[in-house]
């Protein structure tokens, strides 16, 4: 029962443990209330077997008595035979001293006390006549003068006279004297005592039998719940059984029952907590997990690149993007070192200063590989959730973002220049007309020639940049119709015409008999011609020609645009397309151009559906060859326009 | 009477420019390239160089180093532009003869330069816009 009582103690005190594992609020509180008390109450068992014990003692007591009566009575009978025999030899010893001083009879009395059974002993004697004369004077004298009549006696011994004792008289003749002996027997056997010392020691045998055996009784089926428990117990720590429900115990209406069961009860009931708590837990690592996967996932589809570096300046982390943008190796062997990973010295010195000084505004850097290149900016930031020891540097790819600053910077560089050239004439020629130095009249015509004609180049120019932006920003809108190519080819060779005259190259038109309808924008169309005309005449020298060649079929108006000029070497039949570019070479330079004319004119061709493509080598002259996509529907109206051609087209 | 070469492969430029210089007294060389300009300087003594930057075969900037290296005569150099990077040109020459003017300019103000640089000529009156030479 002890036990029982720790091991709920100990249950008891180990709640608080789980508690702790367990959210606080989900846990029953614990106290010694959960478990019924066990003793306290008399088990009805030992009541039993105390009074059969009392009765057992009773009995015995009962027995011991009848035998102790049995033992008296036969200690009586014998004295009853030895007392005459023991009075006998009183007498003889006291007659002779029976004359003897009082002192030495008193004696005698005390010595007849340590025979068996002797009580008490008391000696009368006689006085004698000489002898009461003598003894009397002095009495006599003392009590009026009348002699002494009682005999003298001597007694040893008790006065009174037990129950059951037995006396005897014998007359005393000696020395003289008279005298008479009384003799008090009482038996004094000692087999009462034994007796009663056996009924005793029997009393306690059986007493201590029946306590042995409520107490076997009553622990041995104690015992057996918790030999029961054991087992059980083993069978858990074993692993045999790991079901609580097996641990419980049947049957058994004892206290200790009760309370293993309730405790097995409240051990299930934790157990169920902290299975409920361990499945929340591994919920939430679960969903942690999930939450760091999806992170990791997010981070590795981005296109900015991320890095982590720790505070030993090792490589803590890297994306996908900046593996691919900073080229780096996959990590072998554990290998976290930056300048192993990158394998860039000077990329890794340059991470290594950004590690170190994460307050700044960022570095970029050109990587080169495989004969192409990349500009990337690092950025270093300070994560606080990651402490004040480790960086976050991301890594953009700028490559395009410089690329535009460049076009950028070389679109305001070239419309700044263009811009400036035509301004100069306009205002150097304003200012001539204005003085009165230049008042001659062929100087002014010269002066209003310069500035129309600067005039119109500044117009040119502004409607370039404009046809360009609008490309640029998807706005452009094609009016389309159903176009005759061959007019608007003619309208275009008609305003070239003076230019070619003027730098002396011959300039000629063929047209197809049967050239189909194109749809179009008319006003956008005699752009593309003016530009690819215009260019041809602008970069053939002197005596060379230009020929604009126009066919078509079932699918497309097909126009050539052929000069004898400087032509254009392979590597820039591409680049040539692109805005503000223009060939480096002196007789390119020396011509007025924006570098936006081809850029326009490509981007006006896809809008109408077509294509353009160039055949030209230096020296040798240059071809652009345009196709355009027939009307088809005859029916179609004259005019209509195409909502958002330039989306479309794109 | 101060020679003054004139480089500019824009010919309007080019024209109005020697036209103002030879109304006001200067001889004029036109040049409308680089080569050309640093020959017509080798050539005769000039005393200023009057040039434009983007020029084919030579630029101004290179055309203004060999000049201020070779002609011991030339007083100074004054580089028309519509690029903007004037500052950097000047970085370039570090040479005190060198004035940077930036286009569009005023020709009346380009003369005044000119004359403190080489000192105001005789006005010769109304003369012809093609009177002076031209290099090729």
């Amino acid at each position: 029962m002890a036990d029982l009582q720790t091991n709920s103690q100990c249950t008891t005190a180990a709640a608080p443990t789980a508690s702790r594992a367990a959210p606080a609020a989900s846990l029953p509180a614990l106290s010694f209330a959960h478990f019924p008390r066990v003793g306290g109450r008399p088990e009805p068992l030992a009541l039993f077997g105390a009074l059969a014990a009392g009765l057992l003692i009773a009995s015995i007591a009962a027995c011991a008595a009848v035998l102790m009566q049995s033992v008296r009575r036969e200690e009586r009978d014998a004295l009853t035979q030895n007392a005459p025999a023991i009075m006998k030899v009183v007498c003889e010893a006291l007659e002779p001293a029976l004359n003897a001083p009082p002192e030495i009879l008193t004696r005698r009395a005390n010595d007849a006390l340590r025979l068996p059974a002797v009580w008490s002993c008391k000696i009368q004697r006689v006085p004698t006549v000489e002898g009461a004369a003598e003894a009397s004077q002095p009495a006599a004298s003392q009590q009026g003068g009348k002699p002494p009549s009682k005999p003298e006696t001597f007694a040893a011994g008790p006065v009174d006279v037990p129950p059951g004792a037995l006396v005897l008289e014998a007359p005393l003749n000696g020395a003289g004297r008279t005298g008479r002996a009384f003799l008090t027997f009482v038996p004094r056997s000692d087999a009462w005592l034994g007796a009663l010392v056996w009924t005793g020691g029997g009393a306690v045998a059986i007493g201590a039998l029946v306590l042995f055996a409520v107490a076997y009784r009553v622990v041995g089926r104690r015992l057996r719940a918790l030999q029961f428990v054991r087992d059980n117990l083993m069978a858990y720590h074993t692993g045999v059984e790991r079901s609580l429900e097996l641990l419980a115990l049947q049957g058994q209406a004892a206290e200790e029952t009760r309370a293993w069961n309730s405790l097995i009860d409240t051990v299930r009931e934790m157990q169920r907590e902290l299975d409920g708590h361990r499945t929340r837990q591994a919920v939430v690592g679960s969903m942690q997990s999930l939450h760091s996967q999806s992170a990791r996932a997010i981070l590795d589809s981005l296109p900015i690149g991320v890095l982590r570096i720790n505070a030993e300046g090792r490589l803590a982390y890297n994306n996908e993007a900046a593996r691919r943008l900073l080229s780096m190796t996959t990590e072998a062997d554990g290998d976290s070192a930056i300048a192993n990973r990158l394998g860039n010295a000077e990329l890794a010195g340059v991470i290594a200063a950004l590690w170190q000084a994460p307050g700044g505004t960022g570095q970029d850097f050109r990587l080169e590989h495989g004969g192409n290149h990349t500009i990337v900016r690092l950025l270093p930031m300070l994560v606080p959730e990651l402490g004040e020891d480790e960086v976050v540097i991301t890594v953009q790819d700028i490559t395009q973002l410089k690329e535009a600053e460049r076009s950028r910077e070389e679109f305001l560089t070239h419309i700044t220049h263009e811009l400036r050239t035509p301004l100069t004439n306009i205002r150097a020629y304003s200012e001539t007309l204005s003085e009165d130095f230049f008042d001659d009249e062929q100087t002014r015509r010269e002066c209003y020639n310069v500035i129309m004609s600067e005039t119109r180049r500044l117009s040119k120019l502004i409607e370039d940049v404009l046809s360009a932006s609008q490309i640029d920003a998807g706005v452009a809108r094609l009016n389309r119709q159903q176009v005759r190519i061959d007019q608007s080819l003619r309208k275009a060779v008609h305003e070239v015409q003076a230019s070619a005259d003027g730098k002396k190259v011959e300039l000629s038109l063929k047209l197809s008999s049967k050239l189909p309808l194109a749809l179009g924008d008319s006003h956008r169309l005699h752009q593309v011609w003016i530009n690819l005309i215009g260019n041809a005449v602008k970069y053939t020298p002197s005596g060379g020609s230009v020929a604009i060649d126009a066919t078509g079929d079932a699918q497309f108006v097909r126009v050539r645009v052929s000069d004898t000029g400087i032509g254009i070497p392979p590597e820039f039949h591409e680049r040539i397309f692109e805005k503000f570019f223009r060939v480096q070479d002196a007789r390119v330079e020396a011509e007025e151009g924006t570098g936006l004319g081809l850029a326009i004119t490509r981007e006006i061709v896809r809008l109408h559906g077509g294509s353009i493509k160039v055949e030209s080598q230096p020296g040798t002259g240059t071809t652009f060859v345009v196709e355009l996509p027939v009307a088809r529907d005859s029916n179609a109206p004259a005019r209509g326009e195409v909502a958002d051609a330039a989306n479309r087209g794109r | 009477m101060p020679l003054i070469v004139v480089a500019e492969d824009q010919a309007h430029i080019r024209h109005v420019l020697s036209m103002w210089m030879r109304r006001h007294g200067y001889e004029v060389v036109e040049a409308p390239t680089g080569r050309a300009a640093y020959e017509a300087l080798c050539a005769r003594q000039a005393d200023l160089l009057v040039t434009d930057v983007n020029m084919p075969e030579m630029d101004g900037i290179e055309l203004s180093r060999l000049a201020l290296s070779a002609c011991p005569s030339l007083r100074g150099i004054v580089v028309v532009t519509s690029r903007c990077d004037q500052h950097d040109i000047v970085e370039q020459l570090r040479d005190p003869r060198v004035h940077v003017y930036p286009k569009p300019f005023s020709p009346s103000q380009l003369l005044r330069e000119v004359e403190s640089l080489v000192g105001a000529a005789p006005v010769i009156g109304t003369a012809s816009p093609a009177s002076g030479g031209e290099t090729s």
